[in-house]
């Protein structure tokens, strides 16, 4: 074991103090919509600290690491795009505002509001997939981190980790938003102390003519110039930063997580506040941890799995009595984000698939008690579906492509769909349905043969916002044609 | 030292500041908020 008793004992103390929180805070859930978005009762400053407790995971830092890992400071890129996308939309309100201002849980609520109950079933049905694909590597990656920081032995991790996520899932099931929200209060405090500490520390610890230097001899030009050769062919290069704004423009429409603290803010100005804001803190988000990639490539050398970079470095630079320190700071990140993830992925399948269903079936919804009763089986159901496909997927490429890939497979179909939705008075069902569907068939193809067309990751990232596009234009013009939309009819 | 070290210190630089001042800001008057809320929520 690479901990002290020291170490463990302020582990423990951090683990009891986060389960208590979060499960005391039982009494102020008093219907569903308490329990998804806690009542929307939260404010700017709360709000801006929670977004960045739930996209900030143990796993953002290991694939943010590898690629500065691989690419070296060229990779300092890739934190820009997020910057863009949040500034834009909570400056300018484009979408967001008109989404605050209905009111909705879930992003496919709106489907049934603006198209139809069979959209919503149907992105509902897309949207967990990819999202639970998405969440399902994040226990075997982070086993791995946690093996290799902490030294507890290959098989321990299972129970570890199964402990780790049943803890939160109790919190979680229990008090939904409201443990949340007050949880990433108590982990945020310890997870940006560990950003800066770990930051600033490793600078000087290593020297900052000591990092230029590796990544120089390691990687020459590209290692410092995002678009080595050119604008054009770089592996950073335009087509790969119009992408990414595209990408999170709609993650940050679209990703539940995201999305649900945007719902939760108490109106839409605040919810447009923690957006711009988010956008300073983002930068941050993908810097620090790339940044620690890069000091990897001087410190443990390239020949190493890109992967475990990052886990190697703390282990080489952080003095023992701070271990304990570090390692609750990553288990913060960790927890806070499955927290959040569990429950935005669980509200998909409970509110969108089975509500979807049940009101299908049976012409009424359920009733709120019911709809409780049926998110909290369904995190636990999700819970174990990630341990079990953690247990054997095995990542072919960069981390970082895959989970983008994964929510490649929804996040164009959404985009377009909502911003046809609100901007466009013809768009139609079925242009929602064809937008849905194209925009899923070309990160389907990166999914299924990683390997073959990895290097036209770019391609298929911005090519799936542009065959949404089309799906949308072409499906709503052929309904138009032979349905028209009846005067004054709502939908 | 290139200008891309030049730039890509100062992105660095900023990213710390600036995250250090937001961390410490959004924790500070975020515990009000946390207050706010629980009023509200018992309302």
């Amino acid at each position: 074991m690479n901990l002290s008793i020291l170490d463990i004992i302020f582990i423990v103390v951090y683990l009891v103090l986060v389960f208590l929180s979060g499960t005391l805070v039982k009494k102020y859930v008093k219907g569903i919509d308490y329990f998804l978005v806690a009542g929307r009762s939260m404010g700017f400053h709360l709000g801006l600290l929670s977004l960045m407790c739930t996209e900030i995971g143990m796993i953002t830092y290991v694939y943010y690491a590898e690629l500065g890992f691989k690419a070296g400071f060229a990779a300092l890129i890739v934190a820009f795009p997020p910057v863009v996308a949040y500034i834009f939309l909570g400056s300018t309100g484009f979408i967001i505002k008109p989404l605050l201002e209905m009111k909705i849980s879930t992003i496919p609520e709106f489907f049934s509001r603006k198209y139809s109950k069979g959209v919503r079933l149907y992105i509902g049905i897309i949207m967990a997939v990819g999202g639970i694909l998405n969440f399902g590597v994040f226990p075997g990656v982070e086993a791995n981190f946690i093996n290799i920081v902490t030294g507890i032995p290959k098989e321990y991790l299972l129970v570890t980790m199964v402990v780790l996520l049943t803890l939160v899932l109790i919190y979680t099931a229990i008090g939904g938003m409201v443990s949340v929200i007050v949880t990433n209060y108590i982990q945020y405090i310890l997870l940006s102390f560990g950003m800066i500490f770990i930051t600033i520390y490793g600078i000087f610890h290593i020297g900052w003519g000591n990092i230029v230097n590796a990544v120089s001899t390691e990687l020459g030009d590209k290692g410092m110039d995002p678009f080595f050769p050119s604008l054009l062919d770089g592996e950073f290069g335009i087509g790969f930063l119009v992408w990414q704004v595209l990408l999170w423009v709609a993650l940050l429409v679209g990703w539940q997580a995201i999305s649900m603290r945007l719902f939760s803010s108490k109106n839409s100005k605040i919810g447009q506040k923690i957006y711009t804001w988010s956008g300073l803190m983002f930068l941050s988000r993908g810097i620090m941890p790339i940044l620690w990639g890069i000091m990897a490539i001087a410190v443990v050398g390239t020949d190493i799995d890109s992967l475990e970079a990052l886990p190697l470095l703390i282990v080489e630079i952080i003095p023992s009595g701070l271990l304990g320190v570090i390692f609750a700071a990553l288990l913060a990140a960790s927890m806070s984000t499955y927290a959040s993830y569990l429950l935005s992925w669980s509200s998909v399948v409970s509110q969108d698939i089975i509500g979807s269903v049940v009101t299908l079936v049976t012409k009424k919804e359920m009733d709120s008690k019911t709809q409780l009763l049926v998110s909290r089986i369904t995190m636990a159901g999700v819970m174990i579906f990630i341990i079990w496909w953690s247990l054997f997927h095995e990542m072919e490429g960069y981390l970082y492509f895959y989970l983008n890939m994964t929510g490649m497979l929804f996040i164009p179909g959404v985009l377009i769909c909502v911003a046809f939705g609100i901007y466009w008075k013809k768009a139609r069902t079925l242009g929602a349905y064809l937008a849905i569907t194209f925009g899923a068939i070309l990160p389907m193809l990166y999914l299924i043969w990683p390997t073959e067309v990895q290097d036209y990751a770019s391609e298929i990232g911005w090519g799936g916002f542009v065959v949404a596009l089309l799906g949308m234009v072409i499906g709503s013009v052929i309904q138009n044609i032979f349905q028209p939309r009846i005067e004054g009819e709502s939908v | 030292m290139n200008l891309w070290e030049y730039f890509w210190g100062a992105v660095i630089l900023f990213s710390i500041i600036s995250f250090t001042y937001m961390s410490v800001k959004v924790v500070y008057k975020g515990m009000a908020e946390l207050k706010e809320m629980f009023r509200n929520l018992n309302e």
